[in-house]
Parts: structure tokens; sequence; C-alpha cells
């Protein structure tokens, strides 16, 4: 008995599923991470057809500088997973590989999508040596994964604008912040002169008392008379006797004199 | 690459610091303040320049997006 039909073919795609998860063809250390955007891309696919023009349209409307190397397969029939296998390994093979291989199709019947589900095919593609968009992220449609391989151009220049925007007032918040800081300094400069200056006035000043304290002039002008003997200042009634001749200073002038009499206290 | 003599902000903006540090010291004398004094002035006014500058670059470069 042959088995035929849709409930069938899903089983068996099931099936070979857990055969190969079982081998750990599926497993996460194999994935690579695919390149966002990726710099080149193999196109696996019918020319011509829907899946071919829609991908190339979104590819191109979302972002530029993408190489696509086309590989033309029939993507149903007999025929078709042994060719999906050449084109995967011929792109594999490249002296460029691609970032990402992109293994698709329009949609189809279970049936006709049974050459996608082809444990040969389904082990190349786990095999690849680029990351694998067809195995890690199924996507509904070829242009849907023109959208998962490429970001939005337009979305991506706005986003830069607003990091242009963010850099420019970030960096005026530090010129205002160095101008704070600067007038800061000229103010502690102001201070540090005008500190400068109070210390250096009260120094003068206290040296000026100081002078004023030993002058003797004002003592002079009090009363106190300086007394000398052979220009030497007496210190001391024993420096004298009776008879000796002395000079008094005064605040207005000099006198002489003689001693007459000594007396110690 | 020779660039011509570009403007030390960093360094100027330490002598700056320096200066007003040294004239804090309150044993420093009259001469050696007014002379750190002017020096002082001096380099703050040229970092206001290089600011003021800086902040008119700016401003350019976010109204070209505007």
């Amino acid at each position: 008995v042959q088995p035929v039909g849709e409930g069938t073919i899903r089983k068996a795609a099931d099936l070979l599923q857990a055969k190969l998860a079982a081998e750990g063809l599926f497993d996460a250390e194999r994935k690579r991470p695919v390149p966002y955007p990726p710099r080149r891309v193999a196109l696996i696919t019918a020319a011509g057809s829907a899946a071919y023009a829609d991908f190339i349209k979104i590819l191109n409307v979302r972002w530029r500088g993408v190489t696509v190397d086309h590989y033309d397969v029939l993507v149903q029939g007999e025929q078709a997973p042994a060719q999906i296998v050449a084109a995967i390994t011929a792109a594999n093979a490249g002296a460029e590989p691609p970032d990402v291989l992109v293994v698709t199709r329009g949609g189809g019947s279970a049936e006709d999508i049974a050459a996608f589900s082809h444990e040969q095919v389904t082990r190349a593609v786990a095999l690849s040596r680029p990351a694998e968009l067809a195995a890690d992220q199924r996507a509904s449609t070829p242009s849907n994964v023109a959208e998962l391989l490429t970001p939005d151009r337009k979305v991506v220049l706005r986003q830069l604008t607003e990091l242009r925007q963010e850099l420019g007032e970030d960096l005026l918040a530090i010129v205002d912040d160095r101008k704070i800081w600067l007038n800061q300094q000229l103010t502690e400069l102001n201070r540090g002169l005008k500190v400068s200056f109070e210390t250096t006035r009260f120094r003068v000043h206290t040296m000026r008392q100081l002078l004023e304290a030993y002058n003797p002039t004002a003592a002079l002008q009090r009363g106190y008379a300086l007394v000398r003997a052979d220009g030497r200042v007496i210190k001391s009634v024993t420096s004298l006797q009776v008879g000796r001749e002395v000079e008094l200073q005064l605040s207005d002038g000099t006198a002489a004199a003689t001693i007459t009499k000594t007396e110690e206290l | 690459v020779a660039k011509k003599s570009e403007f030390d902000y960093r360094r100027k903006s330490q002598e700056l610091e320096d200066i007003v540090s040294k004239l804090q010291n309150p044993e420093i004398q009259i001469d050696e303040a007014t002379k750190l004094h002017a020096a002082g002035l001096k380099l703050i006014d040229e970092l206001e320049v290089y600011l003021n500058q800086a902040e008119i670059e700016v401003k350019k470069h976010i109204a070209k997006d505007s």
C-alpha cells in the first residue's frame, strides 16, 4: 500500500525532522548567526518566479549593497531535491561563500513543497557552511525572508538622525558643564587674589604697629629721656658715678648734665 | 599627521587648576599672586573661546538635521 495525500506527507516530514534532530543536525551549536544585514546571499529558487521577484524587490526596497548569487532550480517535482542540493553544494563551494542561503518558493500544497522537506535537502541545508535561514527561521514568504535578512533603510536613517541629535545634545551638556566649571575657576581666582591682598595688607599693618611700638621718639614724647655717656646709652645706674658728665635726649632736643648722686633701687 | 597646533583643553584646564590652587596658599607673596591671577585670567579667556566655538560647531551639526 502506497500512502498518499497531505496528511501522509506531513507525517513523513515530521518523522524525518525527528530523525535528523536525533542525529544532531539541528543542534544549537551547529547554528551560526546570520550577519545583519548580510553582504552576500545565495538565493536558491526558480528563475522568473514570483518568489524570486518578491525577494529581490523587497531586498532592494529595504537595503542596498547586498550581493545576490542566484541559483536557478526547480522547486517542485522529482528533480527538485537533487537540483536544490546541487545548488546548496555549489553555493558553499564558491570562492566567496555567501553569509546566508535562502532556499525559497511561493506557497503551495504540502505536496508542492515536499521537495523542501526532502531528507537530502534538509541535510544539505543543515551541513551548509554559511548560516542558513530556511532551517533556522521559518519565514512565511519570500518577501518575509528579505525582511528578516535586512533592516529597513528608512528606519536606520531615522535612527542615525536621532543618534546625531542625541550626540550633539550630550556634547552640549558637556560644554555647559565645562563653562560652569570655568566660572567657578574665575570666582576662585578672584577670591585668591583678594585674600592675598588682604593678607598682605594685614601683614603690613602688623609691621607698622610693631615698628611704632619700638619707635623711641614715641616714648620720648610721653616724657621719657635717653641718657648717654660717651655716646653710649646708659641702662643701669651702676654705670654712673658722681661727677660723670652725661647727655640727656628729650623729644625736642638734648641737654648736658653732671651726676650729683646715685642710688640703686 | 602633523596637525596645526591643536588646542590642548586638558593641559590648559590643568594649568588653570594649578594656578587656582597655588593662589589659595596663604603663604603666597602678593607679587606672585598678581602674576598668577593674570595668567589664570588669560587661560580662562582661552578656554572660554574654545568652549564657545565648540558649542557653535555642535549647534551647527544639530541644525543640519532639523
